[in-house]
């Protein structure tokens, strides 16, 4: 085990460093993060990387291989175009988490913001909180699973891929072109064999699943002003 | 990119002004461009704040503004870049403030950054830490402010076409824009068509003038008018707008440009692009998202 401290350092230096270690060392400690943007981006490898703190926008970028855990909040971005690995981000994210992700898994232990997991094309999100509107937009592949209430629009224009919620009133706040299903056996044994290796106590029988519609394409609704022109 | 950031603090004791530059500190990293906040603040005193391209040009502008009432307190310094600033208290007839900024803007000399009775706007090149260095600004008692880092997109990389925005219509509503108009030029000339002039060729000072016109001549109260530059004003914006006495905030329906506020205990409400711009006023923050299309009003 090796311990960074990244206080006062920019994120490239930052990264060249994690760049060397992760080639020897299993374990990676990281502190004095204070909301460092881009940390951990591009890293190929297998060690176990724990940032005592929060970081910021792009966190875990291009991430291949190795296991990083969050124990703060992360910005914007956060597991951007990740191609294999783990991220664990122990509080929120913010907007755009797990975006175009290839692979891997994401878990998000608090509330995500809007568009979570926008062109995912592969790999698992997992949100114990909330999720904001528009999230799983145009997904091309892979899994999320949500296990709060999630925002408005959920889903819109999936083209492949499957979304897990719970939350009750899913039905009001569907996206266009995606329905309903119930979650199948095979489902439901991936999502449990998920919550067991992370820690998360949550039954998988109530889950129902979203996916695109095979059929049929978007009604456009075109928008109309509300208040007449006054010049 | 730009960044926006607010405050309401209605508490006097807890001084959120004095903490209100460090916000656009961490805002750093979306523009260096220019740094620029409104403040207002209880006084008896109607004040001004011109930038000059040069400091000989104090006694031209002393003299204009004589026209109109007396000065005292003036003061006349060298800015972080190549221009100059004038701030005094003028003692003068209130209903001429509109007349006496357009005199002061008509030269292209010198340009009004604000004036009157409440608000007070600083901006310069450069970022906070250059804004606050510079200007020796004293926001400890304002109600609430609004603020601005700037990367410039649209328009010239000049001090005068940095944000707030103020109207001479209504000099005392400042705006913070982040975002682009895509009917600027439209909504200009019709804006010039009944009679409204500009300084600038910033799309911000367009969205200014437009709420400023409607607010004035149309006699609809800030909500109102935020309703209506959300349908009349096209492309991805939040507006972040202030008065004496409310704050406002605006989301295009595309929902593109962040824009977040947090509430605590009643006393203090604060805005911004980012939460960490929202950390030096209070540590531990969870802040709320603007709906796309949303609007929302403060009281001060």
């Amino acid at each position: 085990m090796v311990r960074l401290d990244l206080t006062g350092m920019n994120s490239r230096n930052a990264n060249k460093k994690l760049k060397v270690l992760i080639q020897t060392e299993d374990e990676i400690e990281v502190v004095g993060t204070h909301s460092i943007h881009n940390f951990a981006t591009a890293l190929i490898g297998k060690s176990k990387i724990t940032a005592h703190g929060s970081t910021g926008f792009y966190t875990g970028g291009f991430l291949e291989g190795p296991t990083l855990v969050i124990e703060g909040n992360t910005g914007w971005y956060t597991g951007d175009n990740m191609m294999d690995g783990e991220i664990i981000v122990q509080m929120n994210t913010g907007s755009n988490a797990a975006p175009s992700m290839l692979g891997g898994t994401i878990v998000i232990k608090g509330n995500s913001g809007s568009r979570a997991g926008w062109g995912m094309k592969g790999g698992n999100l997992v949100v114990c909180g909330n999720v904001g509107r528009w999230s799983g937009k145009m997904t091309l592949g892979g899994r999320i699973i949500v296990l709060g209430e999630v925002g408005e629009g959920i889903g819109e224009s999936m083209y492949n891929g499957i979304i897990h919620v719970l939350d009750p009133a899913v039905e009001e706040k569907l996206g266009g072109n995606v329905m309903i299903v119930p979650i199948d056996d095979k489902e439901k044994k991936e999502t449990e064999l998920i919550f067991k290796k992370y820690g998360i106590e949550q039954g998988v029988d109530d889950f129902m699943s979203i996916v695109p519609k095979v059929y049929g394409r978007h009604e456009y609704k075109l928008y109309k002003p509300t208040h007449k022109k006054v010049i | 990119m730009c960044g926006v950031a607010g405050f309401i603090c209605r508490d006097p004791s807890a001084a959120v002004g004095n903490n209100f530059i460090d916000m656009l500190k961490e805002l750093i990293h979306r523009g260096q461009d220019a740094t620029g906040i409104a403040f207002y603040e209880n006084r008896d005193d109607i004040q001004i704040r011109v930038a000059m391209s040069d400091l000989h040009q104090q006694k031209e502008l002393e003299k204009v503004i004589q026209k109109y009432g007396t000065i005292s307190k003036e003061r006349a310094y060298k800015g972080v870049g190549i221009f100059s600033f004038y701030e005094a208290s003028v003692d003068m007839d209130l209903d001429a403030i509109g007349d006496l900024y357009w005199e002061i803007d008509s030269s292209p000399e010198f340009c009004v950054h604000s004036l009157g009775e409440h608000i007070k706007i600083y901006k310069d090149q450069g970022s906070a830490e250059t804004l606050k260095e510079c200007h020796k600004m004293s926001p400890s008692g304002a109600t609430h402010g609004i603020g601005h880092v700037r990367l410039a997109t649209e328009s010239t990389e000049n001090i005068n076409f940095a944000h707030p925005f103020v109207s001479y219509l209504l000099p005392e509503l400042a705006i913070v824009h982040n975002g682009q108009f895509t009917n600027y030029f439209n909504l200009r000339r019709k804006l010039e068509n009944l009679g409204v002039r500009f300084k600038t060729n910033n799309d911000s000072e367009m969205a200014a003038h437009f709420l400023a016109y409607h607010m004035t001549k149309k006699g609809i109260d800030l909500e109102e008018a935020l309703y209506l530059a959300l349908d009349e004003l096209d492309g991805i914006f939040t507006l972040l707008v202030s008065t004496p006495t409310q704050v406002g905030t605006v989301k295009d329906r595309l929902g593109i440009k962040p824009m977040l506020f947090f509430e605590k205990d009643d006393n203090i409400v604060l805005f911004g692009t980012e939460q960490i711009c929202l950390t030096p006023i209070v540590s531990d923050v969870y802040a709320s998202e603007m709906e796309p299309g949303g609007i929302k009003i403060w009281s001060v």
